[in-house]
């Protein structure tokens, strides 16, 4: 059975198609890159894959099942989590309460039982929400911040607490939009490192990134939109060597 | 206790504080409404329907007509699903008229002559009593799973849906105990006043409530209790106020607007004087 795959996609909005006929096959355990430059369709096809766009046209399988007519937050219960290339943390929330929400799909506490709990009690569900939420701080290095409100954080602190919310909820395939867009070198060399440790413990990740160097230092797979099409997909080196690769860079800087 | 006078004013800053809440639950998870003076409504006649006619006890009336009003709350919901900011202010705003609109000329529980002599069934003790609950049902939401779910949907709904959180349910689930609460508050209201028509439950009183709720502030449930007492009291104390009262509520707002965008209370501020109390003990 295969992990993704995503068939014969396209999406036009009104006048724009940002994605035409895009085949793509990610295996599971691998760091598979996708790149392209501005206005390729990358976003748009996270965005699609989470759900919140509908596709025009194609089929997207995740581990055999059909998900491309499913609302946003069944995809998430069935294993694939995101982050934002705009950042979408909410913001007046503290930093552990924004990770505390990423487990929510994963938990059943309702209104009934809260209120009907006993008192001076933590309920023992809230307390492995709460557990949980911690070791992930302490894994993206954010423990010491936890009570801050999530807005007071700086860029590259807030992008990583985007991912730790969405590995709240345990995703088997971790769909990362630009992670180190705002990021000086220092984070972003640590920020390969934890993509590479989450890849490690068995998450499959799909990575959207405009840092060459991140992109082959670390992928098993990059695939290259252009235009809303593939126009390449291979191992690192070979893409970088790809002259069609090349002219889509060059052509889209001039 | 008190003098009759100043218990007649606590128990109607009671039956306030709880509407206030009942539109704080949907505003907690970012739903905007102007309906709750209809669900009110529903509370108030149904509860005394089922007292006057059918002679069912009052607590029995209430709850059962708290479930009236959640069940209309619920099919509200339905189409202010998928509707956002102004338009959800506009579909919520033609509820609470059609509620109005529809006691008017229900002849049933008196059309527009109203509804009178239900028992006088509403006390300080009771309403206060249910206030005190809904205190700890507030606070325990602000500390739970679902308590979460609504704020995030309040912050950003799409993040919220991609993390997992059916806003659909949550959304209906909001607006129904919101409604249910609502009606309660009729209730109470309704054996307290023992008469009822339906020109009481118009659009100036949802604008009231929401007036309450703003003016307290909506990131913790404490803005809305605070809010509506300052905004109960002090229209009484300052006598002339009371007919000019829309007019205060204005000028209150447009200042509060201008200092204190948040509202009167935030949670900064409750953290703060939690911090203190516990240094004082
Ligand atoms: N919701 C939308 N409505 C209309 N057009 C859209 C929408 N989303 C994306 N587009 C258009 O689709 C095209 C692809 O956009 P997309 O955001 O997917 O690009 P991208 O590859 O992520 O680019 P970038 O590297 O700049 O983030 C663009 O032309 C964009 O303007
Ligand atoms: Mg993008």
């Amino acid at each position: 059975m295969d992990f993704l795959s995503i068939e014969n996609l396209s999406k036009s909005f009104d006048g724009v198609t940002a994605l035409r006929q895009v085949g793509l096959e990610v295996k599971s355990g691998k760091i598979h890159a996708l790149i392209g430059p501005n206005g390729a369709g990358k976003t748009t096809l996270f965005n699609i894959l989470s759900g919140i766009l509908k596709p025009t046209q194609g089929r997207i399988r995740f581990k055999g099942q059909q998900i491309d007519a499913l609302r946003p937050d069944r995809i998430t219960s069935l294993g694939i989590g995101r982050t934002f290339q705009n950042i979408r943390l909410f913001k007046s929330l503290t930093v552990l309460e924004n990770v505390m929400v990423g487990r929510h799909c994963r938990t059943r506490t309702g209104l009934a039982r809260t209120f009907f709990s006993l008192p001076f009690k933590k309920l023992e569900e809230e307390i492995n929400i709460r557990d949980m939420a911690n070791e992930l701080l302490r894994f993206v290095s954010l423990f010491d911040k936890k009570e801050s409100k999530a807005a007071s954080l700086p860029y590259g602190s807030q992008r990583r607490l985007e991912i730790a919310r969405a590995l709240a909820a345990e995703p088997l395939l971790l769909l990362l939009d630009e992670p180190t867009a705002g990021m000086d070198t220092r984070e972003t060399e640590d920020l390969a490192a934890l993509i590479t440790k989450i890849r490690d413990q068995g998450v499959t990740i799909l990575l959207i990134e405009h840092d060459m160097h991140l992109v082959m230092g670390i992928s098993d797979v990059v695939t290259v939109l252009n235009f809303g099409r593939k126009i390449a997909e291979g191992h690192p080196r070979e893409i970088q060597s790809s002259p069609e690769v090349i002219e889509a860079y060059l052509g889209a800087q001039e | 206790m008190f003098s009759s006078y100043i218990e007649s004013i606590l128990i109607f800053n009671g039956i306030h504080i709880i509407m206030a809440l009942s539109l704080y639950l949907p505003f907690s998870a970012g739903q905007i409404s102007l309906a709750q003076a209809g669900f009110m409504a529903i509370g108030a006649y149904a509860s005394s329907v089922m007292t006057l006619f059918w002679g069912f006890p009052f607590y029995i009336a209430l709850f059962l007509s708290g479930l009236l009003s959640a069940m209309t709350g619920v099919l509200v919901g339905f189409p202010a699903i998928r509707i956002k900011g102004i338009y959800l202010l506009l579909l919520t705003l033609a509820f609470g008229e059609m509620v109005r609109v529809f006691f008017l000329n229900f002849e049933f529980t008196g059309g527009a002559s109203g509804m009178g002599g239900m028992d006088l069934q509403t006390n300080f003790v009771n309403v206060y009593t249910i206030v005190a609950i809904l205190i700890i049902f507030f606070y325990r939401l602000s500390k739970s799973r679902m308590g979460r779910a609504f704020e995030s949907m309040r912050e950003d709904e799409l993040a919220a849906e991609v993390m997992g959180i059916n806003i659909v349910k949550a959304k209906l689930l909001a607006f129904g105990v919101g409604a249910f609460i609502a009606g309660l508050g009729g209730g109470l209201y309704a054996h307290y006043v023992m008469y009822i028509d339906s020109p009481k439950f118009g659009f100036l009183l949802a604008v009231e409530f929401f007036v309450f709720v703003v003016f307290g502030g909506m990131e913790i449930f404490w803005g809305p209790i605070i809010g509506t007492t300052l905004l109960t009291l002090i229209p009484e104390v300052v006598r002339f106020l009371k007919e000019w009262r829309m007019i205060f509520y204005g000028l209150v707002i447009v200042v509060l607007m201008i200092v204190r965008p948040q509202g009167l209370i935030d949670k900064k501020l409750v953290d703060d004087i939690t911090r203190y109390a516990k240094k004082l003990f």
